[in-house]
């Protein structure tokens, strides 16, 4: 950000001071038209207080156009910054996108394997059945059940990119939220007529919370605006009803 | 064939519990969101049990098991959540709803294959 304008160089005079001085102008022209009765003095009065009121005005014009141009900085510095919430938001999306499609290779690497595996088995079961009851054989079949064995875990364990892309969702939500917020705070900066006051980012930041499901996250939200308060997550399963009851 | 009909818009949590439950002898029917669920149902599949996401987009899961337990045929069909984890508050979401049980994301095969044979003995 540039630097900030001299707000202290410069006449400073408001409406209330203008006042104060063509009052004081007027006044002291009509005190010497009073004590000297000629009307040069007071003509002379009159000069002074429009001399003081003109660079009065000019100052306050100098003024607001620093403090405008000022503002207008600020403003294209914000704009940048929703630039970086931009690029936050697309890079999050291209990480979901990306392991997404590598959990899914590798989801399907390990459902071929394991169907290429158990059909090795039957192979190998059927020789047996054969009557073939070589050593190497038995050998076999422990190999293709090891192999087979933690399969169904690693593809359980895929399950993460679903977390994980919630996860990513949320923060790419809260990007937005940002960007939002600077966006109308852009707004605002841009017109200084405007009343209005943007909304406080830390209400946006409390109603993200709504949209917020996963413990983790709750919890987080707690401890980055200083609540003291942990949300507990229920067991992993639970059953809500007895068969019987759901007949 | 005892058949199983997962809901979920997630490809790979799809693909994993398609891949645990088959390994298991489970027939699998699949659905990406609640309304393509929703329009299996009504074009006649009946499976023995349900496994629902809670979180998808359009129809979630507490809309989708309000939703099939009012259709006719579904009013007793087991319904079984499997969600990221959650507040107590979905969780009592889905009771009032008439789900049948919760499982938390990722789920572990055995977890689930041992709900499903809690739900199904006879599967």
């Amino acid at each position: 950000m540039g630097k900030a304008p001299d707000h202290e160089a410069g006449p400073r005079m408001g409406a209330k001071g203008t006042l104060t001085v063509l009052t004081a102008g007027l006044l002291s022209a009509f005190c010497a038209y009073l004590l000297g009765g000629t009307v040069a003095p007071v003509f002379a009065g009159i000069v002074v207080a429009g001399a003081l009121v003109a660079g009065n005005w000019i100052g306050d014009r100098h003024r607001a156009q620093e403090v405008r141009l000022h503002l207008y900085r600020v403003a294209d510095e914000l704009v940048q910054y929703r630039a970086f919430t931009r690029l936050l938001r697309a890079q999050a999306e291209r990480i979901v996108g990306l392991t997404g499609e590598a959990a899914m290779v590798i989801a399907e690497g390990l459902r071929d394997m394991d169907e290429r595996v158990a059909r090795l088995a039957e192979h190998v079961a059927e020789i047996e059945m054969e009557g073939d009851d070589r050593p190497s054989l038995g050998y076999l079949r422990g190999q293709v059940s090891a192999i087979s064995e933690p399969v169904v875990d690693m593809v359980g364990k895929l399950q993460f990119q679903d977390v994980t892309q919630q996860q990513l969702m949320f923060l790419s939500r809260l990007s937005l939220l940002l960007d939002d917020h600077i966006g109308e705070l852009t707004r605002l900066l841009g017109d200084r007529r405007s009343l209005e006051r943007s909304a406080r980012f830390k209400e946006l930041f409390d109603a993200a919370l709504d949209d917020t499901v996963m413990m983790s996250q709750r919890n987080d939200h707690h401890r980055a605006t200083g609540v003291d308060f942990v949300e507990r997550n229920g067991p992993r399963v639970e059953m809500f009803a007895s068969e019987g009851e759901q007949g | 064939m005892t058949t199983i009909f997962l809901v979920d818009d997630s490809a790979t949590v799809l693909m994993s519990m398609e891949t645990i439950l088959k390994k298991a002898g489970y027939g699998v029917a699949k659905a990406t969101s609640g309304e393509e669920a929703v329009t299996t149902l009504e074009k006649g599949l009946k499976p023995n049990l349900i496994i629902t996401d809670i979180h998808m987009p359009g129809m979630n899961g507490i809309d989708l098991i309000r939703k099939v337990r009012g259709m006719g045929g579904f009013q007793f069909t087991p319904i079984l959540v499997v969600t990221t984890e959650s507040q107590q508050s979905k969780r009592d979401e889905a009771r009032a709803a008439k789900a049948t049980g919760w499982l938390v994301k990722p789920v572990q095969p055995d977890d689930l294959l041992k709900v499903v044979k809690q739900i199904l003995p006879n599967g």
